[in-house]
């Protein structure tokens, strides 16, 4: 790229109290100042993505998602706070900032359908001023590491969604950009696509530490198999912010574990719940084993508390950390009217 | 998908400097394949000359029926120059701000070339060129059609082709201008965005002296004409083409003084066309409307 090299130390993404307000039908003008319905999109969100992240951004629908991609991407203008890109406002040096990013939206049909994947991708090459030569060699390897090389002389529009989303991909990528914005990349993909599509965007983050992503999903399983760090939006506002174990873990009070237990006597339930650090010890009785539920004030419990069980001649057959998926933990941040939404992604 | 992508990081130091010229090379490119495949090549042909040939056919007949069969008066040059060159106004000034619409709502790419660095008005301004040489050639087969048929008295010999290819350049700039700010009004539309090309088209083609003389025209409505660069330009592309058959049609009689207000009024277009065009562009990245599909 022309642009000059970033600074390291500089966040990558970073928004500070970004605003968004969306005048609704029936606004109408008084005095020259906008009155009447409003939306807001974003109330205040402020974050930072490191150079080198993918992080994702959790939320309903309609929880602001979009728009902050938007506003990042310099499709749409904030209308407060500020947005930057490797410590570039997005509102004032707009094409410097487009020169380092790339989007891909999922759920949609885009794309020239005249053209062939070849073309289309050696197109938005000459957009972002790569030389042809170049542009072509680029185009060869990226349909190979998607798969596509097959579609490569094949017209836009006879490409499956799931193909047509990997061209989008290659799209996106052809530039070479340091920060890549994910919107829904795998909506309405089958699973086969679903993870040609993560698997390429792990890849790619591998090939280059300067590289960011900022992936909004529905899909949990999607947040938390690619991403670093985890942003969860409601009603235009951040409710959580940190990694995925973060999230999960400070859904629980307490640390919970689930034993299995060959041998076992009804007097080991009383000594544990007489152990300091032991909150709870629940156990339920099967055929040949009794399971064994612990939660503890701390995780560093439980070392002393397996000595105690071994000592008084339990046999431990397994023992697990007992986590709350991502998939809890933000039903429990954005309430429940997201647990049908996420049931429905599934 | 393990591939490595070792040409990704190659170019990263050697990005051409010519980006500018890539996009209007790639828009150019663009336009030519979406209007190219949309049908067959013979029959596109054939629709680049039926269309400007109905259009000056039915006025011959109107003044048929006024004048009498057969009646000639010298305005069949008038009418056929005019339609003839009218199909630039009517490929670019539709044309442009059609490009943005079925960018957005039909391909659904605009929002992804509108964040690439390339400058958007000179991807627009590709999307123009291929255009005019289809204009061009539609110009040509109507003038010929005109010349061989209803003796539209155009002598090749005697045509003033400096003066016609001088109008023509500065004449198809102010039509690009004029695309661009309907581009711009289609940005920001939010129902009649594709009708609004159409209709402007259609307002100019009555007073810009496309198919008869502006004195014509009530004099608050010739005011306007001549602030128009449409009006000198096909004023200029008769006279070129003319000669003297062009009779006295314009108020203004030296052809320099009506190229000189060609050049004005054009450079005013232009100015007043990229600020319009900046004001929406605003407008449509404040209200979101970049990548609305409005599904009008």
């Amino acid at each position: 790229m022309s642009s000059p090299p970033s600074q390291d130390n500089i966040p990558a993404i970073q928004a500070i109290n970004v605003k968004r307000v969306y005048q609704a039908r029936g606004g109408r003008s008084i005095g020259g100042t906008k009155a009447g319905k409003t939306v807001t999109a974003l109330d205040g969100v402020s974050l930072s993505v490191a150079r080198g992240e993918i992080f994702g951004l959790l939320g309903r629908n309609g929880a602001g998602k979009t728009t902050l991609i938007k506003i990042f991407t310099t499709l749409l203008a904030p209308s407060g706070g500020q947005a930057l890109i490797d410590g570039m406002d997005v509102t004032r040096e707009v094409v410097k900032v487009r020169q380092r990013i790339a989007m891909v939206s999922g759920g949609e049909q885009s794309g020239y359908g005249i053209l062939t994947v070849r073309e289309q991708l050696w197109m938005f090459a000459q957009f972002y001023g790569v030389p042809s030569k170049v542009a072509h060699a680029r185009i060869d390897e990226l349909l190979a590491a998607v798969g596509m090389s097959e579609q490569a002389n094949q017209k836009v529009y006879a490409l499956s969604t799931g193909m047509r989303q990997r061209m989008n991909l290659c799209r996106a990528l052809v530039s070479d950009p340091e920060v890549l914005f994910l919107d829904e990349p795998t909506v309405g993909l089958d699973v086969e696509a679903s993870r040609a599509v993560r698997d390429y965007v792990r890849l790619w983050m591998s090939q280059d530490l300067r590289r960011t992503v900022l992936l909004t999903t529905h899909y949990m399983f999607e947040a938390d198999e690619l991403c670093n760090h985890v942003a969860v939006i409601n009603h235009g506002q951040l409710v959580a912010e940190g990694t995925t174990a973060d999230l999960k873990r400070g859904l629980q009070e307490h640390a919970r574990f689930q034993l299995e237990m060959a041998e076992w006597a009804p007097a080991f339930t009383d000594m544990l719940r007489g152990r300091d650090g032991v909150v709870e010890a629940l156990t339920e009785q099967h055929a040949d084993r009794t399971q064994l539920r612990l939660a503890l004030l701390r995780e560093e419990f439980i070392m002393p508390t397996v000595a105690s069980l071994n000592d008084a001649g339990a046999r431990i057959l397994t023992l697990r950390r007992i986590e709350p998926t991502l998939e809890e933990a933000f039903v429990r941040l954005v309430g429940d009217e997201a647990e049908a939404e996420a049931e429905g992604g599934h | 998908m393990a591939t490595p992508i070792s040409a990704l990081s190659a170019g990263r130091t050697r990005i051409s400097q010519s980006r500018a010229w890539q996009t209007l090379r790639a828009a150019t490119w663009l336009e030519w394949e979406t209007r190219g495949n949309w049908t067959n090549p013979a029959l596109y042909l054939l629709y680049l000359i039926i269309r400007p040939m109905t259009a000056s056919l039915v006025l011959v007949l109107m003044f048929w029926v006024i004048k009498g069969v057969g009646a000639h008066d010298g305005i069949y040059g008038f009418l056929i120059t005019g339609s003839a060159a009218w199909t630039f106004v009517e490929q670019i000034i539709a044309g442009i701000p059609q490009a943005v619409l079925a960018d957005r709502e039909e391909y659904a790419m605009l929002k992804y070339v509108y964040i690439t660095p390339s400058h958007f008005l000179l991807f627009l301004t590709g999307r123009a060129l291929p255009r005019m040489l289809v204009a061009f050639f539609s110009f040509v087969v109507t003038l010929g059609i005109g010349i061989a048929l209803l003796g539209v008295p155009v002598n090749l010999l005697q045509v003033n082709y400096p003066l016609f290819f001088a109008s023509l350049i500065v004449g198809l700039v102010g039509v690009t201008a004029l695309g661009i700010l309907l581009a711009g009004l289609a940005l920001v539309l939010k129902r009649g965005a594709y009708q609004m090309p159409q209709a402007v088209t259609g307002a100019l083609y009555l007073i810009s002296g496309a198919i008869f003389p502006i004195t014509v025209l009530p004099s608050w409505l010739r005011d306007v004409s001549l602030a128009l660069p449409l009006t000198y330009w096909l004023e200029l592309m008769r006279r070129a083409l003319l000669g003297s058959h062009i009779g006295e049609s314009f108020p203004v009689a030296e052809t320099g003084a009506v190229f000189g207000l060609l050049t004005l009024t054009t450079v005013v277009l232009i100015g007043v066309a990229l600020v319009a065009f900046r004001i929406c562009d605003f407008q449509a990245r404040e209200r979101g409307q970049i990548d609305r599909t409005t599904g009008y």
